[in-house]
């Protein structure tokens, strides 16, 4: 308790607060977001989707996320 | 000859604007109610050279947003499509591809496309087709969240659609939430809201923004 860091960045615009290392996998499992469905943008530039489960979140990032819905 | 539309065109595209339309090759990425609607709509608008790809067959159902006609019940999509778009230009350079898409064969059917328009259904095949071809460098417009009635009523709480941005290649339109299912049915006027936001999206990059 209390020795792990926590680092806020922003999600869509609004605040979020995730333990420093945590990667962007990882935050998409536990926001429910599933990451074969979406397109992440981080500080302006579009992450590959292979990079997602080695991305390691950091302090003030900027992350755009569109996960995609079923319509055509 | 000019054709009829690129005739009647010229009373509102320049010259350059015309030849700028006519030297660009687009991809589009499924042959539904976004694709269908938006190559209609960027023929119109001038562009002539398309990359079409649908690997299905128009059905009963397709008739109420996309554009195909009772008599093309049966018929491969990319082939009535190619027929129909062709009503509206006869000169029209098309490239139909019946097939089912991969990611690894994305960047060499769309190679000769610097425009892009996904139009596929399903949430996945949307996101493998956007990660792929943003790799391959291209300029790509996307579109999610189409279903239902009523997103410019503050009524019905669902949200209007818009375009968002992501790096400096990829525009994505929609309301960003409604999934085309029961409750919210795939219905013309806002399918054909997105087909057209994307169109013009496009028609905007290749005439404001591309490389001259």
């Amino acid at each position: 308790m209390g020795n792990q860091e926590n680092i806020s960045f922003a999600v869509n615009g609004l605040q979020a607060i995730c333990r420093k290392g945590l990667t962007l996998e990882d935050y998409l499992v536990g926001a429910e977001l599933e990451p074969h469905k979406v397109l992440v943008e981080i500080n302006g530039q579009i992450l590959r989707a292979e990079a997602f489960g080695t991305y390691e979140l950091n302090a003030g990032d900027q992350v755009e996320i569109i996960h995609f819905v079923g319509g055509g | 000859m000019p054709t009829p539309l690129q005739a009647g065109l010229s009373r509102y595209w320049s010259p350059e604007q015309l030849s700028r339309l006519a030297a660009v090759r687009v991809g589009v990425a499924g042959a539904g109610g976004l694709g269908s609607n938006c190559a209609m709509l960027l023929v119109r608008s001038g562009v002539r050279a398309f990359t079409l790809a649908d690997f299905d067959r128009v059905e009963a159902s397709n008739l109420n947003r996309q554009f195909y006609f009772s008599g093309d019940i049966g018929q491969s999509k990319v082939e009535a499509l190619g027929r129909n778009l062709r009503l509206i230009d006869a000169e029209l350079e098309l490239r139909l591809l019946e097939r089912r898409l991969a990611a690894e064969d994305l960047p060499a059917l769309y190679a000769d496309c610097p425009v892009v328009v996904e139009a596929l259904d399903r949430a996945e095949y949307k996101a493998m087709f956007c990660n792929a071809m943003l790799r391959a460098g291209k300029f790509l417009v996307s579109a999610s969240g189409l279903g239902g009635i009523g997103g410019l009523s503050e009524q019905s709480g669902r949200p209007a659609m818009r375009a968002r941005r992501l790096g400096p290649n990829f525009v994505c339109v929609g309301d960003f939430s409604t999934e085309s299912n029961a409750a919210n049915p795939p219905l013309a006027p806002r399918v054909v809201q997105a087909a057209a936001m994307q169109a013009d999206l496009v028609l905007d990059y290749i005439l404001n923004h591309s490389a001259r």
